[in-house]
């Protein structure tokens, strides 16, 4: 749980932080995961009555993420990709330590996105997650150089990453199935909304925080044709 | 990698690939782990199954013996279950390699994780 000053504390049936170990070209855990797991947090009752089967993260990171929700989510499949394998073996690690052994359930791959599961998970996955690299970035710093960068640097807007991911968004997400995705202010939620609806996603915010020189949202997304799409 | 994620990973991605599975495994390492049996996580995840490639893959793993020529409807007994349990979740391929079933590609799975990045020129 990531304490602020600025909200009040609220008791939640909590969701546990996990330890992660810094590990040199993995994101280390930051206010960022912290409000995406709290945006969980508050949910968490929703989240439980879907009753998930399964869960996807797409750019798990340190795994911080993952984790805490696979220790208070039941009888669920925990996925996780990242393009970076250094991240992937982290996620798995921070996996193993939060997680008794008999219970561990995230399973970590290398891949960009959700494409090694292309096919598979269409309109099964009841839990999307993304902590997106938001950072608006000019085209050259874009440029993925080395990993760590690519777990922040967005492109111009800080959405390129969004842009792509938002249409699997669509395709993957079961029925019932939610999509928390965390948003800077300068990403432009409303915008992002308005392509998420085009694509027959109704997003709401769950929370938002000012971090230091950011300005943090959690939107979360389901699918406005409910009683239309089954799956 | 367990066979339950084995089920959900395809090669589809690849430039020109029609399904892209079931990916064929070839194992080096596996690792055995005890893990809290829940019949209805092993109830929720069987529609999500592809049953004849999980057959295949426990197959391949040499834990396929136990389990049923086709996907066990809600009443099945506890003993089924629980051998669908031990296939899918307990047993990893920890080194190995995943094999594209129509281009050969080959994506090399270490400490348990599948690498799936493809090159730019493969996408």
């Amino acid at each position: 749980m990531f304490l602020t000053t600025e909200e009040p504390r609220v008791e939640f049936d909590s969701m546990e932080t996990p330890r992660t170990s810094a590990v040199e070209s993995v994101y280390d855990p930051a206010e960022d995961s912290f409000l995406l797991i709290d945006a969980l947090e508050i949910d968490l009752d929703r989240i439980r009555e879907l009753k998930p089967s399964i869960c996807l993260e797409i750019g798990c990171g340190s795994g911080v993420v993952i984790s805490a929700l696979a220790k208070c989510v039941e009888n669920c499949t925990f996925l996780a990709t990242d393009v970076n394998p250094i991240a992937a073996e982290a996620a798995k690690f921070t996996a193993q330590r939060h997680l008794p052994e008999q219970k561990t359930c995230v399973q970590t791959a290398v891949a960009d996105l959700d494409s090694c599961f292309l096919g598979r998970l269409d309109s099964k996955v009841d839990l999307l997650v993304c902590n997106p690299p938001y950072v608006p970035t000019t085209e050259t710093e874009a440029l993925p150089d080395d990993a760590t960068k690519l777990a922040w640097a967005g492109g111009p807007q800080g959405t390129d990453l969004v842009k792509r991911l938002l249409p699997r968004a669509s395709e993957l997400l079961s029925h019932r199935g939610c999509f928390y995705l965390l948003l800077l202010k300068e990403n432009n939620p409303s915008d992002v909304c308005s392509e998420a609806r085009r694509l027959g996603l109704e997003g709401r915010k769950v929370i938002e925080r000012r971090c230091r020189n950011e300005h943090l949202f959690v939107y979360c997304f389901s699918r406005s044709d409910k009683t239309v799409k089954l799956a | 990698m367990k066979l339950l994620t084995h089920n959900m990973l395809t090669s589809k991605a690849i430039k020109g690939v029609q399904t892209g599975f079931p990916l064929n495994i070839v194992v080096k390492k596996t690792k055995t782990v005890e893990t809290e049996f829940s019949s209805e996580f092993i109830q929720r995840m069987l529609p999500k199954l592809d049953w004849p490639a999980f057959l295949k893959a426990a197959q391949t793993l040499g834990v396929g013996s136990q389990l049923p020529d086709s996907p066990p409807t809600e009443t099945t007994d506890e003993t089924v279950l629980r051998s669908i349990h031990h296939a899918l979740v307990e047993v990893e391929v920890i080194e190995g390699e995943l094999i594209c079933p129509e281009t050969e590609r080959k994506f090399p799975i270490s400490n348990g994780i599948p690498n799936m990045l493809l090159n730019e020129d493969e996408i």
